[in-house]
């Protein structure tokens, strides 16, 4: 077994693909209509923890999105 | 036994906390060489803490344990230096700032180690014995489908399954929280609110003893 698929280790900048699959299955899973769940894996920087806990609290996922939606003038890691 | 003269001029006096402060502040030579300095010493903390988890790792050679502690120790450095203003003296400067280093190590390895895992939110507590089990066990198996149907009822969805990840799973904590773009605090605040619904049920179910309210004023 090797440890790395690449070389090199993983740009932290860029989610790998397997876990922007993951964020969106856990976001339809909560309830996130699937085209609003693709705008979210898009932009790595929300956060799916407080994404989902507003809609817990009764929220629409349309509305969580709007709030926790990152600043535009933010940088991305 | 000999001992050291503090005269000797070839013995250098590790510098003071203070002049720590001040050097990582400074822009000019002595900063760099401060900087220098403590990157070094986190690096050593990182590899030190990596050496020691490295059996999680088990196809990682040599190559990739260095690479994992430089990289830790640019993120402890980063760190350091982001919270210098919150260093209130109450360890040395170095055993505060060694203490970033192994954090930051730890949370390389367990990212590495869960980095092509599965990470399950299930939805549901599996209780793997739920048949009626012998006299002495069966007050653990009733305490256990009573947690089963705290969780069902009492939990709301998301903290449910960040409960069951975290608890049951046993993900790691930094893991999950990396994977939803979270804060392990976040992950903390959450659990500890699923606790406490978890035991309030529990305790007026009769299946624990209720706990003295401790932030009562």
């Amino acid at each position: 077994m090797t440890l790395h698929d690449s070389p090199s280790l993983p740009n932290r900048a860029e989610a790998p693909v397997d876990v922007r699959s993951w964020r969106r299955r856990e976001l339809i899973e909560g309830g996130f209509p699937a085209p609003l769940a693709d705008v979210v894996v898009a932009d790595p920087r929300f956060d799916l923890h407080a994404l989902l806990q507003l809609v817990d609290r009764g929220c629409s996922p349309e509305l969580a999105v709007r709030i926790l939606a990152p600043m535009p003038r933010e940088v991305a890691p | 036994m000999t001992t050291v003269n503090p005269t000797t001029p070839e013995v250098v006096p590790p510098p003071s906390d203070d002049s720590w402060l001040t050097d990582l502040a400074d822009h000019g030579p002595d900063g760099q060489e401060a900087l220098r300095r403590l990157h070094e010493l986190l690096l050593r903390a990182t590899r030190h803490q990596v050496w020691r988890l490295r059996d999680l790792l088990p196809g990682a050679g040599a190559g990739d344990l260095e690479d994992l502690a430089q990289q830790a120790a640019g993120d402890a450095m980063v760190a350091v230096l982001r919270q210098l203003g919150t260093f209130e003296g109450r360890s040395r400067f170095t055993t505060w700032a060694y203490k970033f280093g192994v954090l930051h190590a730890g949370v390389a390895v367990r990212r590495q180690a869960w980095r092509h895992r599965e990470v399950s939110l299930p939805d549901t507590l599996v209780v793997v014995d739920g048949a009626p089990g012998p006299e002495e066990h069966s007050e653990a198996a009733q305490l256990a489908r009573a947690l089963q149907a705290a969780i069902a009822s009492e939990l709301t969805p998301h903290q449910r399954r960040v409960v069951l990840a975290l608890l049951v799973e046993q993900v790691p904590i930094d893991v999950l929280a990396d994977r939803l773009g979270s804060t392990r605090n976040a992950l903390y605040k959450t659990l500890h609110d699923a606790r406490r619904r978890l035991r309030s049920a529990l305790s007026e179910s009769g299946h624990l003893e209720p706990r003295p309210n401790r932030s009562t004023p």
